[in-house]
């Protein structure tokens, strides 16, 4: 039988461990790709409607033996060109910037730039304080916001940037790291692979150093 | 001084290749971290199919332009 070459066992995220479960994965909301969208229309319409401005206001045609004919077009076939290629990169950022709350751990994976990809976690059981922040009339409306995670010490905040139900978001993390550390204080000496509660939560903190 | 109607067609070529240069850079990186999942293989696809599009509109307009003629400086400047 033919194997298939680099089988990999199908994960939520490519980082996830094997005794770990995910409660969720965030993305962005879905108004961030609704703005690059209007964006995007905007540059396509823009040198379309000032061609037919100069056109009515002026009344003038470019004949296709011209040379500004041939200049003009190879300058938008590069524009817009270009303008989806942007619009694409934009769209790679929004797709691949993923927050993920598992029973051990908060992940942030944000691709900054074209050649620059962070990835960075933090243990359940070292979250202190979690806060949600909406601030804006279309975050408001949509709620939508951001939600800070603080770690002991000087630790550099973890922060969920624009995402939906940020209350909620705080909420569930909280919900997981008190219930992850009751466990733990009422059972400190369970192996690695204890797992227990709804969330099926692996409750060793050491976990984390597997 | 005449300036052959090709050069306009070298710039256009050297603008697709940076174009082309940066849609491999994206789609690897859809591929590589984006797991390769349905969604992001519906995404590459639309942005290759929409990328073909305007290159063939492109074309369109191309196509009627006399590219084995040659123009003056003053040729493009006085239709302003």
């Amino acid at each position: 039988m033919r194997q298939k070459r680099h089988a990999q066992p199908r994960t939520p995220f490519p980082e996830q461990r094997p005794t770990e479960h995910v409660i969720f994965m965030l993305r962005r909301h879905w108004i961030v790709v609704v703005i690059q969208l209007a964006r995007l229309a905007l540059f396509v319409i823009g040198p379309i409607a000032v061609y037919f401005i100069v056109k009515l206001l002026y009344g003038f045609s470019l004949p296709h033996t011209t040379p500004l004919y041939a200049l003009v077009v190879v300058i938008l076939g590069i524009y817009y060109l270009f303008i989806w290629d942007f619009f694409f990169s934009d769209f790679i950022d929004y797709f691949l910037d993923i927050w993920v709350l598992t029973d051990q751990r908060v992940v942030s994976i944000e691709q900054l730039g074209l050649f620059n990809r962070l990835v960075s976690e933090l243990n359940i059981m070292n979250v202190e304080d979690v806060t949600s922040e909406v601030r804006g009339f279309f975050p408001t409306v949509l709620n939508y916001g951001e939600v800070h995670i603080q770690t002991a010490g000087s630790q550099k905040r973890f922060v969920f940037e624009q995402v939906p139900e940020p209350q909620k978001v705080a909420q569930v993390i909280m919900e997981v790291h008190n219930q992850v550390l009751y466990h733990w204080q009422r059972h400190p000496a369970m192996g690695d692979n204890h797992h227990s509660g709804a969330q099926g939560a692996s409750l060793h903190p050491l976990d984390e150093n597997k | 001084m005449q300036i052959p109607f090709l050069t306009f067609f070298v710039i256009y070529l050297l603008g697709l290749f940076m174009f082309l240069l940066l849609a491999l850079i994206n789609i690897y990186h859809i591929i590589r971290f984006g797991w390769f999942s349905l969604a992001a293989r519906f995404i590459t696809l639309i942005f290759v199919l929409i990328s073909i599009g305007i290159a063939a509109i492109t074309a369109m307009f191309l196509l009627p332009i006399p590219w084995s003629d040659s123009f003056g400086l003053v040729q493009l400047v006085s239709f302003f």
